[in-house]
Protein backbone atom coordinates (compact mmCIF):
# COMPACT_ATOMS: atom_id res chain seq x y z
CA UNK A 1 0.00 0.00 0.00
CA UNK A 2 1.32 3.42 -0.78
CA UNK A 3 1.40 6.18 1.78
CA UNK A 4 0.45 9.64 0.59
CA UNK A 5 2.48 12.61 1.85
CA UNK A 6 0.78 14.67 4.56
CA UNK A 7 -1.58 17.25 3.15
CA UNK A 8 -1.68 15.61 -0.25
CA UNK A 9 -5.24 15.37 -1.52
CA UNK A 10 -5.96 12.33 -3.63
CA UNK A 11 -8.74 13.16 -6.04
CA UNK A 12 -9.10 9.79 -7.69
CA UNK A 13 -9.81 7.12 -5.12
CA UNK A 14 -10.46 4.12 -7.32
CA UNK A 15 -9.33 3.56 -10.86
CA UNK A 16 -9.64 0.59 -13.19
CA UNK A 17 -7.97 0.66 -16.57
CA UNK A 18 -8.53 -1.85 -19.37
CA UNK A 19 -9.79 -4.31 -16.79
CA UNK A 20 -10.81 -7.74 -18.01
CA UNK A 21 -12.29 -10.39 -15.72
CA UNK A 22 -12.82 -14.00 -16.75
CA UNK A 23 -14.89 -16.27 -14.51
CA UNK A 24 -14.03 -19.67 -15.88
CA UNK A 25 -14.91 -19.49 -19.57
CA UNK A 26 -17.13 -16.43 -19.16
CA UNK A 27 -15.64 -13.07 -20.06
CA UNK A 28 -17.45 -11.16 -17.31
CA UNK A 29 -15.77 -7.78 -17.76
CA UNK A 30 -14.34 -6.57 -21.06
CA UNK A 31 -11.78 -3.84 -20.81
CA UNK A 32 -13.53 -1.66 -18.25
CA UNK A 33 -12.23 1.84 -17.61
CA UNK A 34 -13.62 3.66 -14.61
CA UNK A 35 -12.42 6.32 -12.24
CA UNK A 36 -14.10 7.16 -8.93
CA UNK A 37 -13.44 10.45 -7.19
CA UNK A 38 -12.79 10.37 -3.46
CA UNK A 39 -15.86 11.01 -1.32
CA UNK A 40 -18.31 10.42 -4.15
CA UNK A 41 -20.97 7.76 -4.57
CA UNK A 42 -21.09 5.91 -7.86
CA UNK A 43 -23.87 3.53 -8.90
CA UNK A 44 -23.28 0.62 -11.23
CA UNK A 45 -26.45 -0.26 -13.08
CA UNK A 46 -27.14 -2.91 -15.68
CA UNK A 47 -28.94 -6.17 -16.23
CA UNK A 48 -28.00 -9.34 -14.36
CA UNK A 49 -24.71 -10.68 -15.69
CA UNK A 50 -23.64 -7.29 -17.03
CA UNK A 51 -20.43 -7.29 -14.96
CA UNK A 52 -21.39 -5.05 -12.01
CA UNK A 53 -20.35 -7.53 -9.35
CA UNK A 54 -17.24 -8.58 -11.31
CA UNK A 55 -16.14 -4.93 -11.33
CA UNK A 56 -16.88 -4.42 -7.62
CA UNK A 57 -14.95 -7.50 -6.61
CA UNK A 58 -11.90 -6.37 -8.51
CA UNK A 59 -11.51 -3.39 -6.17
CA UNK A 60 -10.96 -5.51 -3.06
CA UNK A 61 -9.53 -8.55 -4.85
CA UNK A 62 -12.36 -10.79 -3.79
CA UNK A 63 -11.89 -12.62 -7.08
CA UNK A 64 -8.86 -14.21 -5.38
CA UNK A 65 -11.28 -16.54 -3.59
CA UNK A 66 -12.46 -17.97 -6.88
CA UNK A 67 -9.86 -20.25 -8.46
CA UNK A 68 -11.73 -19.95 -11.76
CA UNK A 69 -11.34 -16.16 -11.86
CA UNK A 70 -8.64 -14.46 -13.96
CA UNK A 71 -7.98 -10.73 -14.13
CA UNK A 72 -6.04 -8.62 -16.59
CA UNK A 73 -5.51 -4.88 -16.57
CA UNK A 74 -4.90 -2.34 -13.87
CA UNK A 75 -6.76 -1.50 -10.66
CA UNK A 76 -5.47 1.34 -8.52
CA UNK A 77 -6.47 2.71 -5.15
CA UNK A 78 -5.07 6.13 -4.28
CA UNK A 79 -2.83 5.71 -7.30
CA UNK A 80 -1.28 2.44 -6.08
CA UNK A 81 -1.66 -0.72 -8.13
CA UNK A 82 -3.45 -3.47 -6.21
CA UNK A 83 -3.34 -6.33 -8.68
CA UNK A 84 -0.32 -8.58 -8.76
CA UNK A 85 1.86 -10.04 -6.07
CA UNK A 86 3.23 -8.44 -2.93
CA UNK A 87 0.00 -6.76 -1.89
CA UNK A 88 -1.32 -7.23 1.66
CA UNK A 89 -4.77 -8.32 0.50
CA UNK A 90 -6.23 -8.52 4.03
CA UNK A 91 -5.16 -4.92 4.70
CA UNK A 92 -6.57 -3.88 1.33
CA UNK A 93 -9.94 -5.41 2.20
CA UNK A 94 -10.01 -3.54 5.49
CA UNK A 95 -9.59 -0.29 3.52
CA UNK A 96 -12.07 -1.35 0.85
CA UNK A 97 -14.91 -3.04 2.70
CA UNK A 98 -17.77 -4.79 1.03
CA UNK A 99 -21.27 -5.92 1.82
CA UNK A 100 -23.21 -8.36 -0.26
CA UNK A 101 -26.70 -8.76 -1.68
CA UNK A 102 -27.77 -10.94 1.26
CA UNK A 103 -26.64 -10.68 4.88
CA UNK A 104 -23.57 -12.81 5.54
CA UNK A 105 -23.83 -13.80 9.17
CA UNK A 106 -20.75 -15.33 10.77
CA UNK A 107 -21.29 -18.30 13.14
CA UNK A 108 -20.80 -16.31 16.30
CA UNK A 109 -22.46 -13.69 18.53
CA UNK A 110 -23.74 -10.35 17.29
CA UNK A 111 -20.86 -8.54 19.03
CA UNK A 112 -18.26 -10.86 17.54
CA UNK A 113 -19.85 -10.50 14.11
CA UNK A 114 -19.23 -6.77 14.22
CA UNK A 115 -15.84 -7.10 15.92
CA UNK A 116 -14.63 -9.80 13.51
CA UNK A 117 -12.67 -7.47 11.24
CA UNK A 118 -11.12 -5.63 14.18
CA UNK A 119 -9.83 -8.88 15.67
CA UNK A 120 -8.64 -10.02 12.23
CA UNK A 121 -6.68 -6.77 12.11
CA UNK A 122 -4.94 -7.80 15.31
CA UNK A 123 -6.68 -5.42 17.73
CA UNK A 124 -6.82 -7.07 21.18
CA UNK A 125 -7.81 -4.10 23.36
CA UNK A 126 -11.30 -5.06 24.56
CA UNK A 127 -12.29 -1.52 25.46
CA UNK A 128 -11.26 -0.21 22.07
CA UNK A 129 -13.09 -3.06 20.31
CA UNK A 130 -16.23 -2.41 22.36
CA UNK A 131 -16.07 1.32 21.54
CA UNK A 132 -15.68 0.67 17.83
CA UNK A 133 -18.47 -1.92 17.81
CA UNK A 134 -20.85 0.48 19.57
CA UNK A 135 -19.94 3.33 17.24
CA UNK A 136 -20.45 1.16 14.16
CA UNK A 137 -23.81 -0.11 15.42
CA UNK A 138 -24.92 3.44 16.20
CA UNK A 139 -23.94 4.58 12.70
CA UNK A 140 -26.22 1.95 11.17
CA UNK A 141 -28.99 2.82 13.68
CA UNK A 142 -28.91 -0.64 15.23
CA UNK A 143 -27.49 0.04 18.68
CA UNK A 144 -30.83 0.30 20.48
CA UNK A 145 -31.97 -3.07 19.16
CA UNK A 146 -28.60 -4.80 19.32
CA UNK A 147 -27.26 -3.68 22.69
CA UNK A 148 -29.39 -6.06 24.82
CA UNK A 149 -28.51 -9.09 22.66
CA UNK A 150 -24.87 -8.45 21.85
CA UNK A 151 -23.67 -11.72 23.35
CA UNK A 152 -26.23 -13.84 21.49
CA UNK A 153 -26.25 -15.09 17.91
CA UNK A 154 -28.01 -12.48 15.77
CA UNK A 155 -30.74 -14.88 14.67
CA UNK A 156 -33.48 -12.69 16.20
CA UNK A 157 -32.74 -9.81 13.86
CA UNK A 158 -34.74 -9.24 10.70
CA UNK A 159 -33.05 -9.51 7.31
CA UNK A 160 -32.77 -5.74 7.10
CA UNK A 161 -31.26 -5.56 10.58
CA UNK A 162 -28.82 -8.33 9.69
CA UNK A 163 -27.79 -6.36 6.62
CA UNK A 164 -27.22 -3.35 8.90
CA UNK A 165 -25.12 -5.56 11.17
CA UNK A 166 -23.02 -6.59 8.16
CA UNK A 167 -22.59 -2.93 7.26
CA UNK A 168 -21.56 -2.24 10.87
CA UNK A 169 -18.90 -4.98 10.52
CA UNK A 170 -17.55 -3.12 7.52
CA UNK A 171 -17.79 0.33 9.15
CA UNK A 172 -16.06 -0.82 12.34
CA UNK A 173 -12.86 -0.92 10.30
CA UNK A 174 -13.20 2.75 9.25
CA UNK A 175 -12.75 1.88 5.58
CA UNK A 176 -11.95 4.47 2.91
CA UNK A 177 -14.21 2.77 0.40
CA UNK A 178 -17.51 0.92 0.73
CA UNK A 179 -18.45 -1.55 -1.97
CA UNK A 180 -22.15 -2.37 -1.82
CA UNK A 181 -23.24 -5.27 -4.00
CA UNK A 182 -26.98 -4.76 -4.43
CA UNK A 183 -27.39 -4.42 -0.64
CA UNK A 184 -31.20 -4.21 -0.68
CA UNK A 185 -31.78 -7.13 -3.06
CA UNK A 186 -32.99 -9.43 -0.29
CA UNK A 187 -35.19 -6.79 1.39
CA UNK A 188 -38.84 -5.90 0.91
CA UNK A 189 -39.54 -2.38 -0.44
CA UNK A 190 -40.10 -0.79 2.98
CA UNK A 191 -37.02 -2.37 4.51
CA UNK A 192 -35.03 -1.44 1.39
CA UNK A 193 -36.12 2.18 1.76
CA UNK A 194 -35.16 2.20 5.45
CA UNK A 195 -31.75 0.72 4.62
CA UNK A 196 -31.25 3.24 1.84
CA UNK A 197 -32.08 6.15 4.17
CA UNK A 198 -29.54 4.86 6.64
CA UNK A 199 -26.92 4.87 3.85
CA UNK A 200 -27.38 8.56 3.03
CA UNK A 201 -25.31 10.04 5.89
CA UNK A 202 -22.59 7.42 5.39
CA UNK A 203 -21.89 8.79 1.92
CA UNK A 204 -20.27 11.84 3.48
CA UNK A 205 -17.49 9.84 5.11
CA UNK A 206 -16.71 7.24 2.48
CA UNK A 207 -16.22 6.72 -1.21
CA UNK A 208 -19.10 4.44 -2.13
CA UNK A 209 -19.48 2.15 -5.13
CA UNK A 210 -22.89 0.55 -5.22
CA UNK A 211 -24.09 -2.05 -7.70
CA UNK A 212 -27.85 -2.04 -7.87
CA UNK A 213 -30.75 -3.32 -9.92
CA UNK A 214 -32.95 -0.63 -8.44
CA UNK A 215 -32.78 2.36 -10.80
CA UNK A 216 -34.64 4.68 -8.41
CA UNK A 217 -32.16 3.82 -5.72
CA UNK A 218 -29.26 4.57 -8.08
CA UNK A 219 -30.85 7.92 -8.95
CA UNK A 220 -31.41 8.82 -5.30
CA UNK A 221 -28.12 7.66 -3.86
CA UNK A 222 -25.38 8.38 -6.35
CA UNK A 223 -23.44 11.34 -7.64
CA UNK A 224 -22.42 9.43 -10.75
CA UNK A 225 -23.87 6.45 -12.56
CA UNK A 226 -22.22 3.89 -14.74
CA UNK A 227 -24.24 1.65 -17.05
CA UNK A 228 -22.83 -1.77 -17.93
CA UNK A 229 -24.08 -4.30 -20.45
CA UNK A 230 -22.56 -7.66 -21.40
CA UNK A 231 -19.37 -6.90 -19.47
CA UNK A 232 -18.78 -3.50 -21.08
CA UNK A 233 -19.15 -0.04 -19.62
CA UNK A 234 -21.56 1.59 -22.03
CA UNK A 235 -21.90 4.98 -20.44
CA UNK A 236 -20.93 6.82 -17.30
CA UNK A 237 -21.50 10.32 -16.06
CA UNK A 238 -23.27 12.45 -13.51
CA UNK A 239 -26.42 10.72 -12.34
CA UNK A 240 -28.93 13.43 -13.35
CA UNK A 241 -27.41 13.54 -16.83
CA UNK A 242 -27.32 9.79 -17.34
CA UNK A 243 -30.92 9.44 -16.22
CA UNK A 244 -32.34 12.47 -18.04
CA UNK A 245 -30.23 12.67 -21.18
CA UNK A 246 -28.36 9.40 -21.77
CA UNK A 247 -25.80 9.70 -24.51
CA UNK A 248 -26.03 6.11 -25.69
CA UNK A 249 -29.18 4.58 -27.14
CA UNK A 250 -28.51 1.34 -25.21
CA UNK A 251 -28.56 3.25 -21.91
CA UNK A 252 -31.79 4.95 -22.92
CA UNK A 253 -33.33 1.59 -23.79
CA UNK A 254 -32.26 0.09 -20.48
CA UNK A 255 -33.60 3.01 -18.45
CA UNK A 256 -36.87 2.84 -20.35
CA UNK A 257 -37.12 -0.89 -19.75
CA UNK A 258 -36.78 -1.72 -23.45
CA UNK A 259 -34.68 -4.63 -24.66
CA UNK A 260 -32.25 -3.42 -27.28
CA UNK B 1 -68.05 -44.66 -32.91
CA UNK B 2 -65.10 -45.55 -35.08
CA UNK B 3 -63.18 -42.42 -34.17
CA UNK B 4 -59.79 -43.18 -32.77
CA UNK B 5 -58.02 -40.48 -30.81
CA UNK B 6 -54.42 -41.55 -30.44
CA UNK B 7 -52.87 -40.28 -27.28
CA UNK B 8 -49.08 -40.38 -27.71
CA UNK B 9 -48.59 -41.22 -24.04
CA UNK B 10 -50.61 -44.42 -24.43
CA UNK B 11 -47.90 -45.94 -26.60
CA UNK B 12 -45.53 -45.78 -23.65
CA UNK B 13 -47.76 -47.58 -21.20
CA UNK B 14 -46.74 -51.18 -21.97
CA UNK B 15 -43.08 -50.27 -21.71
CA UNK B 16 -43.68 -48.30 -18.51
CA UNK B 17 -45.51 -51.29 -17.05
CA UNK B 18 -42.61 -53.62 -17.87
CA UNK B 19 -39.99 -51.25 -16.47
CA UNK B 20 -42.07 -50.64 -13.34
CA UNK B 21 -42.60 -54.38 -12.82
CA UNK B 22 -38.88 -55.05 -13.26
CA UNK B 23 -38.01 -52.26 -10.84
CA UNK B 24 -40.42 -53.61 -8.23
CA UNK B 25 -39.14 -57.17 -8.73
CA UNK B 26 -35.50 -56.08 -8.46
CA UNK B 27 -36.23 -54.01 -5.38
CA UNK B 28 -38.16 -56.81 -3.74
CA UNK B 29 -35.46 -59.38 -4.58
CA UNK B 30 -32.71 -57.14 -3.18
CA UNK B 31 -34.67 -56.45 -0.01
CA UNK B 32 -35.51 -60.16 0.35
CA UNK B 33 -31.85 -61.14 -0.14
CA UNK B 34 -30.78 -58.62 2.46
CA UNK B 35 -33.41 -59.77 4.95
CA UNK B 36 -32.53 -63.44 4.28
CA UNK B 37 -28.83 -62.78 4.79
CA UNK B 38 -29.45 -60.80 7.97
CA UNK B 39 -31.82 -63.49 9.27
CA UNK B 40 -29.30 -66.26 8.50
CA UNK B 41 -26.45 -64.39 10.18
CA UNK B 42 -28.55 -63.64 13.24
CA UNK B 43 -29.92 -67.21 13.41
CA UNK B 44 -26.45 -68.65 13.05
CA UNK B 45 -24.62 -66.26 15.31
CA UNK B 46 -27.14 -65.28 17.97
CA UNK B 47 -26.63 -68.39 20.08
CA UNK B 48 -22.87 -67.97 19.91
CA UNK B 49 -22.89 -64.29 20.74
CA UNK B 50 -22.59 -64.76 24.47
CA UNK B 51 -20.12 -67.60 24.00
CA UNK B 52 -18.09 -65.51 21.60
CA UNK B 53 -17.59 -62.85 24.24
CA UNK B 54 -16.82 -65.22 27.08
CA UNK B 55 -15.32 -68.31 25.45
CA UNK B 56 -12.02 -69.05 23.78
CA UNK B 57 -12.94 -67.01 20.71
CA UNK B 58 -12.50 -63.87 22.81
CA UNK B 59 -14.59 -61.54 20.73
CA UNK B 60 -14.42 -59.07 23.60
CA UNK B 61 -10.64 -58.98 23.31
CA UNK B 62 -10.97 -58.53 19.56
CA UNK B 63 -13.32 -55.60 20.11
CA UNK B 64 -10.97 -54.04 22.64
CA UNK B 65 -8.11 -54.34 20.15
CA UNK B 66 -10.36 -52.96 17.43
CA UNK B 67 -11.11 -49.92 19.52
CA UNK B 68 -7.43 -49.56 20.35
CA UNK B 69 -6.42 -49.77 16.70
CA UNK B 70 -9.14 -47.32 15.65
CA UNK B 71 -8.28 -45.01 18.56
CA UNK B 72 -4.72 -44.75 17.26
CA UNK B 73 -5.43 -44.81 13.52
CA UNK B 74 -8.34 -42.36 13.51
CA UNK B 75 -6.52 -39.33 15.02
CA UNK B 76 -3.53 -39.93 12.75
CA UNK B 77 -5.83 -40.16 9.72
CA UNK B 78 -7.57 -36.95 10.84
CA UNK B 79 -4.26 -35.18 11.47
CA UNK B 80 -3.21 -35.88 7.88
CA UNK B 81 -6.64 -35.80 6.25
CA UNK B 82 -7.91 -32.48 7.64
CA UNK B 83 -5.03 -30.30 6.37
CA UNK B 84 -5.18 -32.17 3.06
CA UNK B 85 -8.93 -31.53 2.91
CA UNK B 86 -8.33 -27.84 3.67
CA UNK B 87 -5.87 -27.80 0.80
CA UNK B 88 -8.44 -29.40 -1.49
CA UNK B 89 -11.48 -27.35 -0.46
CA UNK B 90 -9.96 -23.96 0.35
CA UNK B 91 -8.31 -22.71 -2.83
CA UNK B 92 -6.51 -19.88 -1.08
CA UNK B 93 -4.87 -22.25 1.40
CA UNK B 94 -3.44 -24.66 -1.10
CA UNK B 95 -3.65 -23.19 -4.57
CA UNK B 96 -0.33 -24.59 -5.74
CA UNK B 97 -0.91 -28.27 -5.05
CA UNK B 98 -4.70 -28.26 -5.08
CA UNK B 99 -5.04 -29.55 -8.62
CA UNK B 100 -2.58 -32.39 -8.03
CA UNK B 101 -4.28 -33.30 -4.75
CA UNK B 102 -7.77 -33.34 -6.27
CA UNK B 103 -6.53 -35.51 -9.13
CA UNK B 104 -4.86 -37.99 -6.78
CA UNK B 105 -8.00 -38.09 -4.62
CA UNK B 106 -10.15 -38.86 -7.63
CA UNK B 107 -7.78 -41.65 -8.68
CA UNK B 108 -7.45 -43.18 -5.23
CA UNK B 109 -11.19 -43.10 -4.61
CA UNK B 110 -11.65 -45.10 -7.80
CA UNK B 111 -9.63 -48.00 -6.38
CA UNK B 112 -11.41 -50.60 -4.23
CA UNK B 113 -10.33 -49.80 -0.63
CA UNK B 114 -9.53 -53.45 0.00
CA UNK B 115 -6.85 -53.34 -2.73
CA UNK B 116 -5.16 -50.33 -1.13
CA UNK B 117 -5.58 -51.86 2.31
CA UNK B 118 -4.08 -55.24 1.43
CA UNK B 119 -1.16 -53.57 -0.35
CA UNK B 120 -0.59 -51.26 2.62
CA UNK B 121 -0.86 -54.15 5.03
CA UNK B 122 1.87 -56.15 3.28
CA UNK B 123 4.09 -53.09 2.84
CA UNK B 124 3.66 -52.33 6.56
CA UNK B 125 4.40 -55.96 7.42
CA UNK B 126 7.63 -55.71 5.46
CA UNK B 127 8.78 -52.78 7.55
CA UNK B 128 7.23 -53.67 10.89
CA UNK B 129 8.24 -57.34 10.30
CA UNK B 130 5.12 -58.74 11.89
CA UNK B 131 1.45 -59.07 11.12
CA UNK B 132 0.81 -57.37 14.45
CA UNK B 133 -0.96 -54.31 15.58
CA UNK B 134 1.55 -51.85 14.06
CA UNK B 135 0.96 -53.21 10.57
CA UNK B 136 -2.78 -53.16 11.20
CA UNK B 137 -2.71 -49.50 12.23
CA UNK B 138 -0.53 -48.53 9.28
CA UNK B 139 -2.82 -50.37 6.88
CA UNK B 140 -5.86 -48.78 8.45
CA UNK B 141 -4.46 -45.26 8.01
CA UNK B 142 -3.44 -45.79 4.40
CA UNK B 143 -6.68 -47.60 3.62
CA UNK B 144 -8.82 -44.72 4.85
CA UNK B 145 -6.70 -41.65 4.13
CA UNK B 146 -8.02 -40.79 0.67
CA UNK B 147 -11.56 -41.54 1.72
CA UNK B 148 -11.18 -39.48 4.90
CA UNK B 149 -9.65 -36.56 3.01
CA UNK B 150 -12.47 -36.62 0.50
CA UNK B 151 -15.10 -36.72 3.26
CA UNK B 152 -13.50 -33.85 5.18
CA UNK B 153 -13.16 -31.84 1.96
CA UNK B 154 -16.83 -32.49 1.27
CA UNK B 155 -17.68 -31.26 4.78
CA UNK B 156 -15.73 -28.02 4.27
CA UNK B 157 -17.16 -27.53 0.80
CA UNK B 158 -20.66 -27.62 2.30
CA UNK B 159 -19.96 -24.31 4.05
CA UNK B 160 -21.44 -21.62 1.81
CA UNK B 161 -18.98 -19.47 -0.12
CA UNK B 162 -20.82 -16.41 1.24
CA UNK B 163 -19.44 -17.08 4.73
CA UNK B 164 -15.86 -17.18 3.42
CA UNK B 165 -16.44 -14.05 1.34
CA UNK B 166 -17.91 -12.14 4.28
CA UNK B 167 -14.91 -12.98 6.43
CA UNK B 168 -12.47 -12.19 3.62
CA UNK B 169 -14.21 -8.87 2.97
CA UNK B 170 -13.68 -7.99 6.64
CA UNK B 171 -9.95 -8.46 6.17
CA UNK B 172 -9.51 -11.99 7.52
CA UNK B 173 -6.52 -14.00 6.38
CA UNK B 174 -7.07 -17.38 4.67
CA UNK B 175 -5.96 -19.22 7.80
CA UNK B 176 -8.32 -17.20 10.01
CA UNK B 177 -11.16 -17.82 7.57
CA UNK B 178 -10.50 -21.55 7.70
CA UNK B 179 -10.24 -21.86 11.47
CA UNK B 180 -12.79 -19.27 12.61
CA UNK B 181 -15.43 -19.65 9.92
CA UNK B 182 -15.11 -22.86 7.89
CA UNK B 183 -14.15 -25.14 10.78
CA UNK B 184 -16.83 -23.70 13.05
CA UNK B 185 -19.59 -23.94 10.49
CA UNK B 186 -18.52 -27.42 9.40
CA UNK B 187 -18.09 -28.84 12.90
CA UNK B 188 -21.10 -31.17 12.67
CA UNK B 189 -20.24 -32.22 9.13
CA UNK B 190 -16.67 -32.99 10.22
CA UNK B 191 -18.02 -34.97 13.19
CA UNK B 192 -20.26 -36.94 10.83
CA UNK B 193 -17.31 -37.57 8.51
CA UNK B 194 -15.17 -38.72 11.44
CA UNK B 195 -17.82 -41.17 12.65
CA UNK B 196 -18.34 -42.49 9.13
CA UNK B 197 -14.59 -43.02 8.78
CA UNK B 198 -14.54 -44.80 12.15
CA UNK B 199 -17.34 -47.06 10.91
CA UNK B 200 -15.40 -47.76 7.73
CA UNK B 201 -12.25 -48.44 9.71
CA UNK B 202 -14.09 -51.05 11.74
CA UNK B 203 -15.94 -52.52 8.77
CA UNK B 204 -13.36 -52.52 6.03
CA UNK B 205 -10.37 -53.56 8.07
CA UNK B 206 -11.86 -56.98 8.64
CA UNK B 207 -12.22 -57.43 4.90
CA UNK B 208 -8.65 -56.30 4.35
CA UNK B 209 -7.28 -58.65 6.94
CA UNK B 210 -9.42 -61.52 5.68
CA UNK B 211 -8.22 -60.88 2.13
CA UNK B 212 -4.62 -60.63 3.28
CA UNK B 213 -4.90 -64.11 4.82
CA UNK B 214 -3.24 -63.01 8.02
CA UNK B 215 -4.67 -65.91 9.99
CA UNK B 216 -1.62 -66.58 12.06
CA UNK B 217 -1.52 -63.19 13.65
CA UNK B 218 -0.08 -63.15 17.13
CA UNK B 219 -2.12 -60.21 18.29
CA UNK B 220 -5.83 -60.13 17.60
CA UNK B 221 -6.79 -57.40 15.15
CA UNK B 222 -10.23 -55.97 14.46
CA UNK B 223 -12.84 -58.59 15.19
CA UNK B 224 -10.61 -61.47 14.10
CA UNK B 225 -12.96 -62.66 11.38
CA UNK B 226 -10.06 -63.71 9.17
CA UNK B 227 -8.82 -66.16 11.78
CA UNK B 228 -11.80 -68.43 11.20
CA UNK B 229 -12.35 -67.84 7.51
CA UNK B 230 -11.24 -71.34 6.46
CA UNK B 231 -13.05 -73.27 9.18
CA UNK B 232 -16.66 -74.04 8.27
CA UNK B 233 -17.32 -75.28 11.77
CA UNK B 234 -16.66 -71.83 13.09
CA UNK B 235 -19.50 -70.33 11.05
CA UNK B 236 -21.62 -69.52 14.14
CA UNK B 237 -18.70 -67.66 15.68
CA UNK B 238 -18.13 -65.81 12.45
CA UNK B 239 -21.79 -64.92 12.32
CA UNK B 240 -21.68 -63.65 15.89
CA UNK B 241 -18.61 -61.57 15.00
CA UNK B 242 -20.50 -60.26 12.02
CA UNK B 243 -23.42 -59.22 14.23
CA UNK B 244 -21.09 -57.30 16.52
CA UNK B 245 -19.32 -55.79 13.52
CA UNK B 246 -22.56 -54.68 11.90
CA UNK B 247 -23.88 -53.28 15.17
CA UNK B 248 -20.62 -51.34 15.74
CA UNK B 249 -20.72 -49.91 12.23
CA UNK B 250 -24.44 -49.15 12.52
CA UNK B 251 -23.85 -47.31 15.81
CA UNK B 252 -21.16 -45.14 14.20
CA UNK B 253 -23.27 -44.46 11.12
CA UNK B 254 -26.33 -43.60 13.23
CA UNK B 255 -24.31 -41.05 15.19
CA UNK B 256 -22.92 -39.73 11.90
CA UNK B 257 -26.46 -39.35 10.64
CA UNK B 258 -27.40 -37.33 13.72
CA UNK B 259 -24.35 -35.10 13.17
CA UNK B 260 -25.27 -34.60 9.51
CA UNK B 261 -28.78 -33.58 10.60
CA UNK B 262 -27.32 -31.03 13.01
CA UNK B 263 -25.06 -29.73 10.24
CA UNK B 264 -28.00 -29.34 7.85
CA UNK B 265 -30.01 -27.41 10.45
CA UNK B 266 -27.04 -25.18 11.27
CA UNK B 267 -26.56 -24.44 7.56
CA UNK B 268 -30.25 -23.66 7.15
CA UNK B 269 -30.37 -21.22 10.06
Amino acid sequence: MNVQPAGHVVETKLEATALHVWLGERHALKGANISVTAGKTVSLIGAAGSGKTALLRAFNRLHDLNPQARLQGSVKIDGAEILGRGIDVAALRRRVSMIFNAPSVLPTSLFDNVAFGLRAKGIRDRVLIAEKVERALRRVLLWEIASPILDRPPDRLTTEQLQRMCLARALALDPDVLLLDDPTASLDPLAAMAFEEMLVPLRRDHTVLVATNNLEQAARLSDSTCYLASGEIIESGETPLVFSRPADARTEDFLAGRTS
Amino acid sequence: MGTVTSAPLDTFRPRDAIVTALAYASGAATAAAFVALATAVVALGWADLRYAFSGPVQLGTGLTYSLLVVAVALPVTMAIGIPAAACASEPIVGTQIRVALLASLRWSLGLPPVVIGVAAFFVAMTFVRSAGIGAGIAALIVLNLSNATARFAQAYASVPAAAREAAAAAGASPVLIFFSIVQRRAVWAVSAATLTIAAQMIGETSAVLAASGARSAQAPLPLQIWQYASDAGMAPSEASSCIVLVLSVAACLSLARVCRGRHRSSMAS
